[in-house]
């Protein structure tokens, strides 16, 4: 009876050790992941901040001029953020009310089965490599810019950029949204219709209304992922380091310069911490604007 | 309604013309190049400065850039969203660990690919190699496995959980043996999903790991690597072109690969719903 009692308490540690491990380790693993961000932001600040020992940070952010590697080289990315933003706003005008008008198709008029096609089209769209987007981009639509707008030199340029990002970019906007629209409750679109309203007026009174906060979310999430998107930029936006003027320049977005230069600069140049320097603001963009994301998800859910 | 049906017609039309627009551009993308798949292609190297020949090294070098980094973000991601899902209460650690994946998820490629050039090739030595490419790919997609695996885990029902505890099992067992068996084929299901977003991706690979052209396979994790998506961005800018045979028919492959992946998280997916509705 005592030697049973024994085994069950020596099992009984053990357990405890098992338990207690089985904690630690999982504990470690989630731990990684934040350890993982604040590396992230430790290396990219330490190598970016010493371009500023170069130039001034109101140089940086201020002067238009992006020579990097001409013998009095120039380190100012105003015209590469120009870059960024040109092509980011023509992709959120011609994808955001795309995505809006599917994801309120898909929630308010489709069948279940419709919907499930459209969905597992659009989940196709999002795994499509952007790389490859972009190699259609520049060997087909560029052709078709040139061929449509006789006046311009260069069928690489925002419209290209942003008609490529924009199919890249609707998966997000139709997916998030159509959840957003779903979630509002199906007794509200019951009242208003009930109360004699017409399925429109329901839809866009009622339903779309109440779902502000998350279609605010699907933008702001579509807004980064076109923000930090790389390859189609670097594939076609043209690459010229200017401020546009109209939507058929060439300009080259801040993340299309990491990627085209890093290759090529020597480790521990003033172009080498510029390039990092650009990544640090592309950091800060993408962290606010998830920050802000989780606080309306949060609101919503509250 | 007369304006109803009107709305809704217009509504249709848009959504039906987007997807037929997406659905004939993928299909141009695959069959465009499809001609050229043949075993001829797919098992040797490149020739003629890579304007002929075939992509064996890309598809080698991809298939090892997506082991290592399924090495890294599966083991690690499994249990970070064990952890979010089983062990934490509502506390400031969990909430970091949930607005550092919400945060992961949100940065840039390119900026992966700078933090694998400092940490992986720099700092720790490993140079321009499959491992720092890899690693790099890894922490990118580790993100989607933690919110995947930790949707998983949420849908399997509390009563799996009090059962085990009350049968005497201790928090360990019924976390590794209960609760983690019964969430499985869905956490295989995110890992397809993962795999299928990450082996397209060109930015982290371009400075991490990436060869534009090897003749013979690396045979260690230390050299570099060419992949499907930098050879693709290789021969899609290097080249004039005339020289288009190639890239289609490495744009087709690799989008082929992407739809079995994504065809295949699909299949696991209704095959379990099936199996759970009885």
């Amino acid at each position: 009876m005592k030697k049973k009692i024994n085994n069950g308490s020596l099992t009984l540690t053990r357990r405890k050790l098992i338990d207690n491990s089985a904690k630690l380790i999982v504990l470690t693993a989630a731990l990684l992941t934040a350890v993982v961000v604040f590396g992230i932001f430790y290396f990219l600040l330490s190598e970016g901040l010493r371009i500023f020992t170069y130039i001034t940070p109101l140089e940086f952010f201020l002067n238009e001029q992006w020579y990097p590697v001409d013998r009095n080289p120039d380190f100012g990315i105003l015209a590469l953020m120009m870059g960024t933003l040109s092509v980011t706003g023509l992709t959120l005008l011609i994808s955001v009310p795309m995505g809006f008008v599917v994801s309120i198709y898909l929630s308010e008029f489709s069948g279940s089965k419709m919907r499930n096609t459209i969905k597992s089209i659009v989940e196709f769209v999002a795994g499509m490599p952007s790389v490859v987007l972009g190699s259609f981009g520049l060997r087909y639509l560029s052709r078709w810019i040139l061929e449509t707008f006789p006046s311009v030199w260069t069928g690489l340029n925002i419209l290209n950029a942003s008609i490529i990002l924009s199919i890249l970019a609707m998966p997000y906007f139709v997916t998030l949204m159509e959840d957003s629209l779903r979630d509002v409750p199906r007794d509200q679109r019951e009242a208003s219709l009930s109360l004699g309203a017409t399925q429109t007026a329901t839809i866009f009174r009622v339903v779309v209304p109440q779902a502000r906060s998350g279609v605010m979310n699907a933008i702001i999430i579509g807004a980064n992922r076109v923000i930090g998107e790389t390859m189609v930029v670097l594939m076609v936006a043209g690459g010229a380091a200017m401020i546009p003027t109209s939507v058929l320049d060439p300009v080259r977005p801040m993340t299309a310069a990491i990627a085209g230069e890093m290759g090529e600069v020597a480790v521990g140049s003033a172009h080498y911490h510029a390039l990092f320097m650009i990544g640090v603001v592309l950091l800060i963009f993408s962290t606010v604007f998830t920050i802000i994301a989780m606080k309306l998800k949060r609101g919503r859910r509250g | 309604m007369k304006v109803d049906s009107l709305v809704r017609l217009i509504f249709a039309f848009f959504t039906f013309l987007f997807n037929v627009l997406i659905m004939g551009l993928m299909a141009f993308l695959v069959i465009r190049g499809i001609g050229q798949i043949t075993w001829q292609f797919l098992s040797s190297f490149p020739s003629n400065s890579m304007e002929a020949g075939g992509i064996l090294p890309a598809v080698v070098g991809s298939a090892y850039f997506m082991s290592i980094a399924l090495v890294f973000a599966v083991p690690v991601g499994v249990l970070g969203a064990v952890y979010l899902s089983e062990y934490s209460k509502e506390s400031l650690l969990r909430s970091v660990v949930l607005s550092a994946t919400n945060i992961l998820a949100g940065i840039p490629s390119i900026v992966f690919g700078l933090f694998g050039l400092a940490l992986f090739c720099i700092a720790f030595g490993f140079g321009t190699s499959v491992l720092a490419g890899g690693l790099t790919l890894g922490i990118m997609a580790l993100p989607y496995v933690i919110s995947n695996t930790y949707e998983s885990l949420r849908a399997v029902p509390p009563s799996y959980r009090e059962a085990s505890i009350a049968l005497g099992a201790s928090k360990a067992q019924t976390t590794f043996r209960t609760v983690l068996p019964a969430a499985f084929s869905r956490i295989i299901t995110g890992v397809v999903i993962a795999t299928g977003r990450i082996i397209g991706e060109t930015a982290p690979l371009l400075f991490t790991g990436a060869a534009f052209y090897i003749t013979r396979n690396p045979g260690t994790v230390f050299q570099p690597a060419m992949s499907l998506p930098t050879h693709i961005f290789v021969l899609a800018t290097v080249y004039p072109e005339t020289v288009a045979s190639n890239l289609e028919g490495t744009i087709s492959v690799l989008m082929i690969i992407v739809l079995v992946l994504f065809s295949l998280a699909g299949i696991i997916r209704s095959r379990t719903r099936r199996k759970l509705e009885g």
